[in-house]
């Protein structure tokens, strides 16, 4: 590289730069919070999650009714992970939606795919708790949902795994509120980014301006 | 050092954008305004008489929902939607705090809590999450 095309940045010309183009910066900054607001308000519509979960424990016969011995503990942990599997079939989706209750017209018009698009099945590592989450426009939908769900999972994984102890840990209650970034998230977000972007092109425009002289031009600016 | 100065033509594009965001700033505020204007963000209210129930644990949560009512600001009545969210009973056993869930057209959803007189009964109390909140 030769001393013309050599950019040296200085940083007290780059703040005085930018503290030149300061009220440019506040207004981009603050379009770009508002414009996020809005899109947050007019496009996302708000999102209730219901959860509800259940232990699944494999007890052998021989085991007393309160106490799981090493092997028990063994057994149930494959089990739970192989009911995941089992808990997102279509043909469970299905059992779930004929156990549906509901006079909400979400409910009536609801496909296998609906259901287990608003749906998640979790387990956590070295645990034996299944969380169903269900998550949707409406809030009692969600949670007559979730309630369905872990009623036709616990008598689906009783009869295909024989799980002799699938006990309900959580039931859905329905939600208060959406769940969800709020739209002061949003806003912040804005914020930060119109602020970053605006930082970002006056840097790029104060290194443009002196890549286009030599560095005795630059000293003299 | 010298502070970096506009030059005229500078000064006045500068101003031409600051004006541009400003204009872009007061149109995207209206248009939250007339977003919070006519969005309902009003929750139902649930309203009950003052005189106390008797609830049973094993009867239909239908006899809770029987004299209960909730009005919303934009839809009006909206007493379909009352169902009960939840049912804790004292560890004593003789009264419950039933949850009460409304909702409107826009998903607002209200609550309301109301304790009601438990027939005595010899099960052990129920916390709220073992209870299963039925519409």
């Amino acid at each position: 590289m030769n001393e013309r095309e050599r950019i040296a940045v200085n940083i007290h010309e780059l703040i005085a730069m930018l503290r030149a183009y300061l009220p440019e910066i506040i207004c981009w900054s603050v379009f770009c919070c508002l414009l996020l607001v809005c899109y947050k308000e007019v496009y996302k519509k708000p999102t209730f999650t219901a959860e509800t979960s259940f232990y699944v424990y494999s007890r052998t016969a021989d085991s007393d009714y309160g106490r799981l011995d090493v092997s028990d503990l063994d057994v149930s942990q494959q089990m739970a992970k192989e009911s995941l599997g089992v808990l997102r079939s279509e043909q469970v989706a299905e059992e779930v939606l004929v156990n549906l209750e509901g006079d909400a017209a979400a409910l009536q018009t609801m496909t296998t795919f609906d259901l287990l698009n608003m749906t998640s099945v979790q387990k956590q590592d070295d645990s034996l708790e299944i969380t169903i989450t269900a998550s949707g426009s409406d809030p009692y939908v969600v949670c007559d949902v979730a309630n369905a769900y872990r009623e036709t999972a616990i008598r689906e994984l009783s009869e295909r795994l024989m799980a002799r102890g699938i006990q309900t840990a959580k039931v859905a209650v329905i939600p208060l509120g959406p769940s969800g970034r709020s739209s002061s998230f949003y806003g912040a977000i804005g914020l930060f980014l119109g602020l970053c972007s605006s930082v970002g092109l006056i840097t790029l425009l104060y290194v443009l301006r002196h890549a286009e002289r030599s560095p005795e031009d630059v000293g003299e600016i | 050092m010298k502070k970096p100065r506009k030059r005229p033509g500078h000064r006045r594009t500068s101003c031409l954008i600051c004006l541009l965001l400003l204009a872009g700033i007061c149109v995207l505020l209206f248009t939250l305004a007339i977003i919070r204007i006519t969005s309902d963000t009003t929750p139902p209210v649930i309203t009950f008489p003052s005189a106390k129930i008797t609830y049973t644990p094993d009867e239909d949560v239908s006899a809770l929902l029987a004299d209960v009512t909730a009005t919303d600001d934009r839809d009006g009545d909206v007493t379909e939607s009352i169902r009960v969210r939840s049912i804790s009973i004292s560890d004593e056993g003789g009264k419950a705090i039933v949850t009460y869930v409304a909702k409107d057209q826009a998903n607002n959803v209200g609550l309301e809590k109301r304790v009601v007189k438990v027939k005595a009964d010899k099960k052990t109390p129920k916390d709220a999450d073992s209870l299963e909140a039925e519409g």
